[in-house]
């Protein structure tokens, strides 16, 4: 659905993409992760017609994206990460003009399926972020498109609003619909993504199916909450001490990941031995939460 | 196309925008026969109290003819800072705020959006100037008698109505050039009086927009080449400019951070 090789993107002398390759096939939930800055919206601008590439390819649904037109051209639903309306139109006649008729079943339809078919009559000047998102994701189906491209839906939402945007996330997929969306809240991407692709500083670190990610790290993880801080070279021993895979400092604790339980024993020890008082110590299953830190801080 | 016109309608009325234009020149047909009629003798005899009055006679001595090339002169001066302010936004907000997007990513071409925004605000903005005038040319009956008829009025508020489709055009060329609406509102009214003021020096009004006001005022029905030299030009220029808003806008890049 999406093929993406060597993009490159660059401002005024600032490269924002550099080399960045995708690849997001037909039905999958494709989760887009990276910090702030990273180059998200960027590409998904590219991708979505908006945008013109400085370098490489980029084909979506079957389409040349460095020789499109028109974005119109792609029939893709987009959502931008901060959707413009007109706020003196209801949201009908958003849909409505959007949809550039006045099939009214149509309009009628999403409306019910985003939950604002009461508010329908209302001008979308006093919607809430929350639907304001959801009017987007719906503006975005309204040509029935196979490919959604949606930028940080979830962001920026109460758990309510969140939750009900990755709803409609996991009905698209039921519906058969390719999705592609980006985001920093990695929960979001756990619960219904099939592939995650992570960016930073305009390069694509990983690109795996989730299951795949999860099952590749299986090792536990160990949050260490110290009473005292630790002296740097004395968490450099630990880092180096056999089993451990990799260790992450925060402010108040430091995270280690392992290659089996039995190394615990010779974490505790080591500790021990250098007389760190800890408060907590407490074992998990890796997150994608860790993989982010760890990518980002790998970068 | 229907959904593009029925939008920008919708915009026109819920915005205040088609009222402000309205009331704006009403203000103006409705005051200048006031002035000219109460005010203007009441200024003159204050001013001149205590010495020859003959005079004042032949100054006051106003026309319902004379009324009505009043008001046409103002009008477009003041009314030209009016629109051009009120309608800074009509593309450059666009742009500026993000808001086509979403409309672009649902297939909407920008010959028709712009097409729309022209026809919309362009038919407005020839029937506001004409139902001005007409008032104008009633109110300025009652106060000082009917003089001529109405046809050479409806001839007169469309030529200012054609100018002002020249301005529009303008408008939403430097919008989405500037992006920028206030700027966008400057450089019409820049474009607008430069070349009145550059064309009255050099003596070649009837080659430029500004010819048609020229036409406008004598209110006298015509259309030989003294008008058609104008007009053309104003149709060229208008051709010209939305050409330019489509192609810059088919170059543009979208959805970016706007400061």
């Amino acid at each position: 659905m999406i093929t993406v090789k060597g993009l490159t993107k660059e401002f005024d002398g600032f490269r924002a993409l550099k080399g960045l390759n995708m690849h997001v096939k037909a039905g999958e939930v494709y989760g887009f992760i990276g910090p702030n800055g990273s180059g998200k919206t960027t590409t998904m601008n590219i991708l979505a017609g908006l945008s013109h590439p400085t370098q490489g390819e980029c084909t979506v649904n079957g389409l040349d994206v460095t020789k499109l037109t028109h974005p119109g051209d792609l029939n893709i639903g987009y959502l931008p990460e901060d959707p413009k309306f007109y706020p003196w139109m209801t949201a009908h006649e958003t849909l409505g003009y959007l949809s550039g008729t006045q099939n009214n079943e149509r309009t009628g339809e999403i409306l019910k399926w985003t939950g604002l078919l009461d508010a329908r009559s209302r001008r979308v000047g006093g919607f809430s972020r929350g639907m304001k998102q959801r009017l987007g994701i719906g503006a975005a189906l309204i040509r029935n498109p196979q490919l959604l491209i949606l930028d940080e839906p979830s962001s920026a939402l109460d758990p309510e609003g969140r939750s009900e945007v990755l709803r409609l996330i996991k009905d698209l997929k039921g519906m058969g619909k390719t999705v592609l969306f980006s985001t920093h809240i990695l929960d979001d991407v756990e619960r219904v993504c099939d592939t995650v692709g992570m960016i930073d500083a305009g390069e694509m670190l990983f690109e795996k199916p989730l299951a795949q990610l999860q099952k590749e790290n299986t090792q536990p993880i160990f949050d260490i909450a110290p009473v005292h801080s630790v002296e740097p070279n004395i968490l450099d021993a630990l880092e180096r001490l056999a089993g451990v895979i990799t260790l992450t400092k925060s402010e108040n604790n430091f995270t280690i990941k392992v290659a089996n339980n039995t190394t615990s024993v010779s974490v505790m020890r080591f500790l021990a031995d250098h007389e760190i008082v800890i408060e907590s110590f407490s074992q998990r299953k890796a997150r994608l939460e860790d993989l982010f830190l760890q990518g980002v801080s790998v970068k | 196309m229907r959904t593009e016109i029925t939008k920008e309608l919708q915009y026109a009325i819920r915005s205040g925008r088609v009222l402000i234009l309205l009331a704006n020149f009403l203000f103006i047909a409705l005051l200048t026969p006031v002035m000219l009629k109460v005010v203007l003798p009441m200024v003159l005899s204050g001013q001149l109290a205590g010495e020859a009055t003959q005079g004042i006679g032949g100054l006051t001595d106003m026309t319902q003819l004379d009324c009505i090339r009043n008001y046409m002169d103002d009008v477009l001066q003041i009314g030209a800072i009016i629109i051009a302010f009120t309608l800074c936004g009509l593309t450059a907000s666009e742009i500026r705020d993000n808001t086509w997007v979403l409309p672009l990513c649902a297939g909407k071409r920008f010959g028709r959006m712009v097409g729309a925004k022209l026809l919309v605000f362009g038919v407005l903005m020839v029937l506001i100037p004409i139902i001005a005038l007409l008032v104008d040319y009633g109110y300025s009956g009652l106060l000082f008698g009917f003089e001529i008829g109405a046809l050479p009025i409806l001839y007169g508020g469309l030529l200012q109505g054609l100018y002002v489709l020249f301005l529009l055009s303008c408008l939403m060329m430097w919008g989405v050039l500037l992006k920028k609406p206030i700027s966008a509102g400057f450089l019409t009214l820049a474009t607008a009086f430069g070349i009145h003021f550059i064309s009255s020096l050099l003596q070649f009004v009837e080659w430029t927009p500004s010819g048609l006001l020229a036409h406008a005022n004598k209110l006298t029905p015509t259309l030989d080449s003294t008008l058609l030299i104008p007009l053309g030009m104003t149709v060229l220029l208008i051709v010209l400019m939305i050409t330019l808003t489509l192609s810059r806008l088919k170059r543009m890049e979208w959805n970016t951070r706007n400061i």
